[in-house]
């Protein structure tokens, strides 16, 4: 069997950077296998301050272990949401708040708070705008 | 495309901004605002011959200020810098009350023209043919009281001002304007009327045509008092902390004292607007 030198080569280089590829992407996959709660966006902005902020917030988390896990919101502490045997989730959160607003998840069996979110909520215009309300020509 | 922004007017605005700055600091009762609008704008006059026609005269870049210390006021009123006192209006607060005031105002209540071109950065060289020969009217401001009504979604004035100061015609306006805001999520949407009467003299100074400005084409007039009805509406969303989005529409009708002069071209002007601001 006749094997060509240069193509021997282009062999080796080739599963050397098949092995570099496999051995990125599951250390990324480990990055975004980061264990938590995330919300995105992390912030909210209002015209004025004081004033009620709206957004959408995507909300994940994720664990090691399965088990019960509930989402609270602020100081309140019946859940928003709770998943069953499970070691992710995620829902949205319709928000609607003039200050910022932390989000837990916890096991609630054991009342264990395994991590905390935050949406900050910030402004345009920091005084009174109420007189500020000008034509626009 | 920066035609509304001179030099010197950008260098005081920032040594003021950053003076501001150093004082806010320090003084509890100073309250200020600045804004640098980049805006597209379809801005068509009442006047005969002036258009937008170079890109250039769509493409508007203005600084605009809100200030109040101890009673005294300094606010970017109308969107439109070629008025005097760069759009600003000055005053200061007589009376006040939780959701209202009583002020002595000095304001620009209409732009000035003359026989240049206004728009684009030509102004001074090319003449418009159908208003060659007039004289320049100035943004004359006048002095007047204002009351001023407010509430979290409501907002109201009306301005009696005569021409005190410049002497240009000695005329007077009333100005009135109501504006109602809907809060929808982050967006503030506003919808106004307003009305602006122009006593004789001031209506004869911006509109009449005296025998020496008369031509051929345009003929000798004296329009006597008139008056402008305005409807607007705008939306505004806050990008982020520092940027924010404006958009809107406002349409006046003149009454027919102004339609009918030489110098006016139509009676009702729709002009819009889409801007993005930077708020200091």
């Amino acid at each position: 069997m006749f094997f060509n030198p240069a193509t021997r080569l282009g062999h080796c280089l080739i599963a050397i950077l098949s092995c570099c590829f496999y051995f990125f992407s599951l250390r990324a996959s480990a990055q975004t296998e980061e264990i938590g709660v995330f919300v995105s966006p992390n912030n909210c902005v209002a015209l004025t301050k004081g004033r009620e902020c709206y957004t959408r917030a995507n909300i994940t988390w994720r664990t090691r272990v399965s088990g019960m896990y509930c989402i609270t919101i602020d100081t309140d502490l019946t859940p928003v949401k709770c998943w069953q045997d499970a070691r992710r989730g995620e829902f949205v959160y319709e928000m609607s708040s003039s200050q910022n607003v932390t989000i837990t998840l916890h096991r609630p069996n054991t009342n264990t708070l395994i991590g905390t979110a935050v949406i900050e909520v910030s402004w345009l215009y920091a005084g009174d705008n109420r007189k500020r309300r000008w034509r626009l020509f | 495309m920066f035609k509304h922004v001179t030099p010197w007017f950008t260098v005081i605005l920032v040594s003021f901004s950053l003076s501001l700055q150093a004082e806010t600091e320090i003084a509890d009762e100073l309250v200020w605002n600045l804004q640098i609008d980049l805006s597209v704008v379809s801005d068509p006059t009442e006047l005969v011959g002036v258009t937008q026609k170079e890109e250039s005269d769509f493409v508007e870049l203005a600084l605009y200020m809100d200030l109040y210390y101890k009673g005294f006021f300094i606010q970017s009123n109308k969107n439109r810098t070629r008025f005097s006192n760069f759009g600003a209006e000055i005053g200061y607060h007589l009376y006040e009350e939780s959701n209202y005031e009583i002020s002595l105002v000095h304001k620009s209540y209409a732009t000035g023209f003359d026989e240049n071109e206004i728009y684009g950065e030509g102004a001074g060289e090319d003449v418009v043919p159908e208003l060659e020969g007039i004289n320049s009217r100035f943004d004359t401001s006048m002095q007047g009281l204002r009351f001023l009504n407010y509430t979290d979604n409501r907002l109201f004035w009306v301005d009696v001002a005569g021409d005190l100061i410049s002497g240009e015609h000695r005329g007077w306006a009333v100005d009135a304007f109501y504006l109602l805001t809907y809060q929808l999520r982050n967006w503030d949407i506003d919808a106004g009327i307003g009305a602006t009467y122009f006593s004789d003299k001031t209506n004869t100074y911006l509109y009449g045509v005296s025998p020496s400005e008369s031509r051929a084409l345009r003929p000798a007039y004296t329009p006597g008092s008139g008056h402008v009805f305005s409807v607007e509406v705008s939306a505004r969303y806050p990008l982020s902390a520092s940027w924010v989005f404006n958009t809107g529409v406002s349409v006046n009708q003149y009454s027919s004292s102004i339609s009918d002069s030489p110098l006016v071209a139509r009676d009702t002007v729709t002009r819009f607007k889409v801007s993005v601001g930077y708020v200091f």
